[in-house]
């Protein structure tokens, strides 16, 4: 079972993560999702799978009123991220869902119609959630090529979306990063293989290094906080990326 | 995966009723195509047998009435057919989400109240689709049995073409070759429209 735990709590400005679901199918990946509230307006950034929506949607509403949740935040386009929005269209038909301009014909084959999305142009923007705003960081290529993560300044809290994303094995699967050497063995293999672009981990990796940032959240695995977040973009910003052509080019992995 | 229960096969044999229906739809067409170009050269060979044939070449040119009533009377059929696998495709999809907000647990009083309005609504679209889906069944079955009764003319027909065609003089054995054919292509029209109302029949129970 799926359970909310509170990351940030100032006045009515909230970061509520949902996670860790040792039930879950073992077919399905493991999902964080997180939940940003202020004065009476909620978004869910990345809601998930359909088939983990009633361990979502429980957890959700076992703490917090799922009719306050006005919109979703849809990093990318892939089905561990949104194939869940029809059932919370069911739920709510207003909920509006932001995502990338350029998958404003793909994400309706999950659901939703012309009002449902709200497209993100590729240079990111501000969101306004119950009077304040939050920034939409351009992650383009990191993995999917309409990809962004979301910056919330007050609670210094980064949502990375596959960023820092960890597949740790059930025993080290903590809700923060205690030891991040051992924990980044378990993120290597992800971001050598699903990130496609040096340049674009470099882009993002500048633009991460001069925030102020207290955690950084990703979809998958442990939360980074403090000192981590530093450590995990200079590993990143090192990282040999697109090890998937090494397969059809074997001399690169001789160079390598 | 272990959610694919009763309910899931059950609604998927509802899918391929429907498509078996569309593919019998599809096999009268053929057919009615065929007697309907049957009964041409019928009415062109019976030409040969002159005055002693024109019996033969009526009967010939009302079955190829009927073949093209039979064809045109597949049309709506059809788009009856394609009526029902969108019913039937949105039945699945909102029954599969109330599986899913089945699966919701909530102890509060907050989240069971939100899921009973849910599953309320739910029930009632189910039903819409439902009601929607057993009208199309009746009508389906309805311009079926109509064929069916374009079928029986048909056969009756191609019985009295056969007659006719003993008076053909020396076409009558090429005459009675034909007629034979009209027949056995009219009655695997009436076999399969047959087929069609029976999985109608079983599909209703
Ligand atoms: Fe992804
Ligand atoms: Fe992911």
């Amino acid at each position: 079972m799926k359970k909310l735990e509170t990351l940030f709590s100032e006045g009515t400005h909230q970061w509520q993560v949902i996670a860790r679901d040792p039930e879950r199918a073992s077919a399905l990946i493991d999902t964080n999702e997180y939940l940003i509230a202020h004065g009476n307006e909620a978004m869910l950034t990345d809601p998930g799978g359909l088939e983990i929506f009633p361990v979502v949607f429980s957890a959700l509403a076992a703490g917090f009123d799922p009719r306050r949740v006005k919109w979703i935040f849809a990093s990318h386009q892939d089905p561990d991220v949104i194939s869940s929005l029809s059932l919370w269209l069911e739920f709510n038909p207003a909920l509006r869902c932001y995502a990338s301009r350029i998958w404003g014909s793909f994400l309706p084959h999950y659901g939703g119609d012309e009002t449902t999305f709200i497209g993100l142009p590729d240079e990111g923007g501000k969101l306004p959630l119950g009077g304040i705003e939050l920034d939409v960081v351009p992650a383009h290529y990191l993995h999917s090529s309409g990809n962004f993560h979301l910056y919330d300044a007050k609670a210094r809290i980064l949502f990375s979306g596959d960023v820092g994303a960890a597949l740790p094995p059930p025993e080290e699967d903590e809700l923060f990063v205690t030891d991040f050497d051992r924990h980044i063995r378990h993120a290597e293999g992800f971001h050598r293989r699903f990130m496609g672009s040096k340049e674009a981990v470099l882009d993002w990796c500048e633009r991460a290094a001069v925030m102020d940032i207290d955690m950084l959240c990703p979809q998958h695995g442990s939360i980074y906080q403090g000192a981590d977040v530093m450590r995990f973009i200079n590993w990143f910003a090192e990282l040999e990326v697109g090890s998937g052509l090494l397969a059809t080019r074997p001399e690169m992995k001789k160079a390598a | 995966m272990g959610h694919k229960n009763n309910g899931t096969a059950l609604r998927s044999a509802d899918l391929h009723a429907i498509v078996r229906i569309g593919e019998g739809i599809r096999g009268v067409v053929d057919t009615a195509r065929e007697v309907n170009l049957a009964a041409l050269n019928a009415m062109l060979s019976s030409r040969r047998g002159g005055d002693n044939a024109v019996g033969f070449r009526v009967a010939s040119a009302e079955l190829r009435g009927i073949s093209t009533r039979l064809m045109e009377a597949m049309q709506g059929l059809t788009l009856l057919v394609s009526s029902m696998v969108n019913e039937v495709a949105q039945r699945q999809r909102k029954q599969r989400n109330q599986d899913y907000f089945r699966r919701v647990q909530g102890s509060q009083d907050r989240v069971g109240g939100l899921l009973s309005e849910i599953f309320g609504t739910q029930e009632e679209e189910v039903d819409r689709l439902s009601m929607l889906l057993g009208q199309s069944r009746r009508d389906l079955h309805m311009k079926a049995s109509r064929a069916l009764r374009l079928c029986d003319q048909g056969l009756i027909l191609s019985r009295s073409a056969l007659i006719e065609a003993a008076y053909g003089g020396e076409s009558a054995p090429a005459l009675k070759q034909v007629a034979e054919q009209l027949a056995q292509s009219i009655h695997s029209v009436a076999e399969t429209l047959g087929g069609v109302r029976a999985e109608l029949e079983e599909a209703r129970t």
